[in-house]
């Protein structure tokens, strides 16, 4: 399916979406539940817990369909945006309540201690990142997106000056590109 | 404004990862919206977050989609506001200038008593244009004073009159553009330089009118002035220097006209203004 079929298909499904249509909702759930879960798993570091996160998210983007703005982005980023805000406030409260025990924030390291064992997540997945990404790039993408730091306190965390910081964030984005566009040559 | 620069610069990424402040993500979103070039890049950059997550794609057990579908099926979508609140806020708007005119009765039989009757008409005219009455109620107290002595005395006041009638036909005419339905209220939030300024512009589609309210935006250092922008076809069109304190107290008329503004904006400029503006000095900006 080349990229405009999937233009034309997102487009259908929020038209139906946002007339109410349940079984819209359905499709939409089998399209993308998977890769939100993947997100909001790893955040909150228990599939548990992700299971109610992703719960939250979709009820969220059943409720807020109407206030989609298709400038900002598409609906994928939009929905990734929603889960991604959940899951993030979800696990800053359980670390309040104590009810998950001290991580590291880069949570693949918490896997390969085996403190998550319950994460079935694919290995080539992780793969990618890990092997792909140079290691201090890496960790900007775990910091901000899977932790939802800002860029000041990684510099403060980590020591460096936000100058640094937001080189590597950049420099990380970019790597994305050249390891997805390296992906899709592949296939 | 270059480009290159911009999307050099970081912002996007920023944005794109989470970690842009609320201010630098409207800065965003309405740079994406005025240059093509840096929403392409946006979107390209989304696109790479969006691939990250399909790769990080777990699938959820499968009893979690009936479970979803359920309570889905007992919650109401919110439906986006009609354009009726736009009206009511505006009206809203016309409604303190009415309250402000019942209050000021009182103060005007005070006023009156030592003058002329005219004033007592006069009196709920000119609370009807809020601020700009202070300065010309000061102008009348002096003036029916002096009323009761020589012809160029009431020569004087007769010209007051007119000042504050038109006065009075300003502001009027400031509360029907407001009250309109082709006039489009548009926010200019502060960016990273005033994270806390707010402006607003009221721009009417019909007659091309442009009025400025200032809500919160910091002192001008000497020797600089604020310079109001409108974005038409991705350019900055020069919308004129402008009072800082006049556009604070009241509504101020721009004397400018603008036809298909995308967005407007502020930037501090030297005082008289300047032909191009310096985007490094951008304090607020907002989509039409």
């Amino acid at each position: 399916m080349n990229v405009n079929d999937n233009r034309q298909n997102e487009q259908a499904l929020l038209l139906r979406l946002k007339n109410g249509e349940h079984d819209a909702f359905g499709d939409l759930y089998d399209a993308y539940a998977a890769a939100l879960f993947g997100v909001v798993s790893k955040i909150v570091r228990s599939e548990d817990e992700g299971q109610d996160v992703l719960q939250d998210a979709f009820v969220k983007i059943w409720k807020n369909i109407h206030y989609f703005d298709e400038n900002k982005g598409t609906f994928f980023t939009w929905m990734l945006n929603i889960a991604r805000n959940s899951a993030i406030d979800r696990y800053r409260r359980l670390k309040k309540e104590g009810k998950v025990e001290i991580q590291e924030v880069d949570s693949n390291v918490d896997i390969a201690r085996g403190h998550q064992t319950t994460i079935k997540t694919s290995t080539i997945g992780l793969a990618d990142l890990v092997d792909k990404l140079p290691e201090e790039q890496r960790l900007m993408v775990e910091y901000i997106y899977f932790n939802g730091y800002t860029q000041q306190e990684v510099a403060d965390e980590l020591n460096m000056p936000l100058g640094t910081v937001k080189t590597r964030v950049r420099t990380a984005v970019q790597s994305l590109r050249k390891v997805f566009t390296l992906l899709l040559f592949w296939i | 404004m270059d480009i290159k620069e911009y999307i050099s610069s970081g912002i996007i990424e920023s944005y794109v990862l989470g970690s842009a402040s609320p201010q630098e993500r409207q800065e965003v979103e309405c740079m994406g919206h005025i240059y093509p070039e840096i929403q392409l890049e946006v979107r390209k950059q989304q696109l790479m977050i969006e691939e990250m997550a399909t790769k990080l794609a777990v699938a959820p057990p499968p009893e979690l989609k009936a479970k979803v579908m359920d309570t889905i099926a007992q919650v109401e979508q919110k439906l986006p506001e009609a354009t009726q609140p736009k009206t009511e806020s505006k009206a809203d708007k016309v409604i303190p200038i009415q309250r402000a005119e019942e209050n000021a009765k009182p103060t005007f039989n005070w006023a009156a008593a030592a003058s002329i009757i005219l004033l007592l008409g006069l009196g709920a005219y000119w609370y009807a244009s809020s601020n700009q009455i202070t300065g010309l109620k000061n102008q009348l107290a002096e003036l029916t004073n002096k009323a009761n002595q020589t012809e160029t005395e009431n020569e004087q006041l007769a010209a007051a009159l007119s000042e504050s009638d038109s006065a009075y036909q300003n502001a009027e005419a400031v509360n029907q553009m407001l009250a309109s339905h082709s006039t489009q209220t548009v926010e200019m939030p502060g960016t990273a330089n005033q994270p806390d300024a707010l402006v607003r512009v009221f721009w009417n589609t019909d007659s091309k009118k442009v009025l400025l309210k200032v809500e919160s935006l910091a002192d001008v250092p000497a020797g600089k002035q604020y310079q109001l922008w409108a974005i038409v076809d991705g350019q900055p069109t020069d919308m004129g220097v402008f009072d800082l304190t006049a556009a604070a107290d009241s509504v101020l008329e721009i004397p400018h006209q603008v036809e298909n503004a995308q967005a407007f904006a502020i930037t501090l400029e030297n005082e008289g203004g300047s032909p191009t503006p310096n985007l490094d000095a951008l304090v607020v900006i907002g989509n039409v």
